[in-house]
């Protein structure tokens, strides 16, 4: 290959870098029209790729799920004493909190929608939701799963949404620890999570759980989000910080809820 | 050295990117999956064209790069030089020994994800990426070279289109 040859290709190469850093919102857009356009082949991978799982798993699994169903229909049972007992707390706390004049800070609503694509880059992490505007999912909305925060949405179509999960490079979420009320920010690495800037004097320790702060007015406050994994000082030895291990399993998410956060100012 | 039908190929890519969406993220272990692309262009290099293997990277990388959420134009980027060495590798050496296939794919993927990885810390001047992303590099690279014989073996089946040959002395 002569270097010339070379050379062309690697500018040629670099033509999509120098678009999306002159005009970004044009590679966003594109990728929107994209995931709208090619929503029908995420749904058709989705419907095989759950079937198969379906399948494989009754087929091979089928005495065990039996078995599980009825320890599942006991749990139920359980649950449903606990929930009812749990919604006369909530309704005894709302009492408690209007006698404190406690201002309410938000007010959720769950839209459930299913991932219908996943990331194919080793290095970002995004999801496909099979829901969107028409279903009224906006940008913004914090997606969660029953073991804690997942992500947020960052672009809606008629019926599909972009979302993008914790440990994606680009997320930060403002973060509390909260045995020790400390505050940090949440951020991905590719592949985990870091909460960064954590007082040195901070009692924090190895299985410390971690929630969001409310900080920022994305994410509402209390959700949980992972179990510290270890501490360190930063290089310049003027904060801590801490490897979070995230409750929800990120990277093979499968249903989530868009947390319609209503704030109130 | 092979024919391969334009067609097929596009048939191919068409059915990687299926299956990347759709089996991949069932055998990832702890978020780490092999990528079928890098032995895609591994097998085109060595069996269909070196000189010419910069073009299915740049789709594939342009592909990628409408599909994750990335930096645009990262993935086209570092697929495509890292695709003019191993069109510049596969060259020089014998590109019908399977342990040097293996080899390449294990080098090839090593150095897209580096050239991702210093590209990104160029670009966004962020050293978030770098700090945790040689170990998944290598986790990665492992993995892919691991289920490489299964895809060599599909791709053998489907891509190749023996030139024909001719008696020379009849």
């Amino acid at each position: 290959m002569k270097l010339k040859r070379i050379l062309l290709l690697v500018f040629i190469a670099a033509l999509p870098i120098s678009i999306s850093t002159y005009y970004p919102q044009l590679s966003d857009s594109l990728r929107n029209v994209t995931v709208g356009t090619v929503k029908p082949l995420f749904d058709f991978s989705h419907f095989v790729s759950s079937n198969i799982t379906e399948g494989t798993s009754g087929i091979g699994n089928f005495f065990r799920v039996y078995k599980e169903n009825a320890a599942l229909r006991d749990e139920v049972s359980v649950l449903r004493g606990k929930l009812v007992k749990l919604e006369e707390l909530a309704k005894e706390n709302e009492r408690l909190k209007a006698i404190l004049a406690f201002k309410q800070a938000s007010k959720a609503r769950f839209i459930p929608a299913e991932v219908i694509s996943r990331d194919i880059s080793h290095f970002s992490s995004w999801v496909v939701l099979g829901k969107g505007r028409k279903d009224g999912i906006r940008p913004g909305m914090p997606i969660v799963t029953p073991l804690g925060l997942a992500g947020r949405v960052v672009a809606t179509r008629e019926h599909c949404a972009r979302a993008i999960i914790l440990t994606d490079v680009k997320s930060k979420v403002s973060g509390l620890a909260q045995r020790t009320r400390d505050l940090g920010v949440i951020e991905g690495n590719g592949c985990g999570l870091i909460m960064r800037y954590l007082p040195l004097d901070s009692k924090l320790a190895v299985g410390d759980i971690v929630v969001t702060s409310g900080l920022g007015g994305i994410y509402p406050k209390g959700i949980q989000v992972g179990k510290v994994d270890s501490i360190a000082t930063d290089k310049e030895a003027l904060t801590l910080y801490a490897v979070v291990k995230p409750f929800a399993e990120l990277w093979r998410l499968e249903e989530v809820l868009c947390l319609e956060h209503i704030r109130r100012d | 050295m092979f024919r391969a039908h334009p067609a097929r190929l596009i048939f191919v890519l068409l059915i990687f990117l299926f299956l990347t969406l759709a089996f991949v993220p069932f055998i990832s272990i702890g978020g780490i999956r092999p990528d079928l692309f890098f032995i895609l262009l591994v097998f085109y290099a060595f069996h269909v064209s070196w000189k010419t293997v910069p073009i299915p990277a740049f789709l594939i990388g342009l592909a990628k790069d409408i599909l994750t959420n990335s930096y645009f134009g990262l993935e086209t980027f570092s697929l495509v030089t890292a695709s003019i060495l191993l069109g510049l590798a596969a060259s020089k050496i014998e590109r019908e020994n399977a342990w040097l296939r293996y080899l390449v794919t294990f080098l090839f993927s090593v150095t897209v994800m580096t050239v991702f990885s210093v590209s990104f810390l160029v670009l966004e001047g962020s050293p978030r990426l770098i700090a945790f992303s040689f170990a998944r590099v290598f986790y990665v690279s492992i993995y892919t070279v691991c289920v490489s014989p299964l895809v060599f073996f599909f791709l053998d089946r489907t891509l190749k289109v023996r030139s024909r040959q001719y008696e020379l002395f009849s």
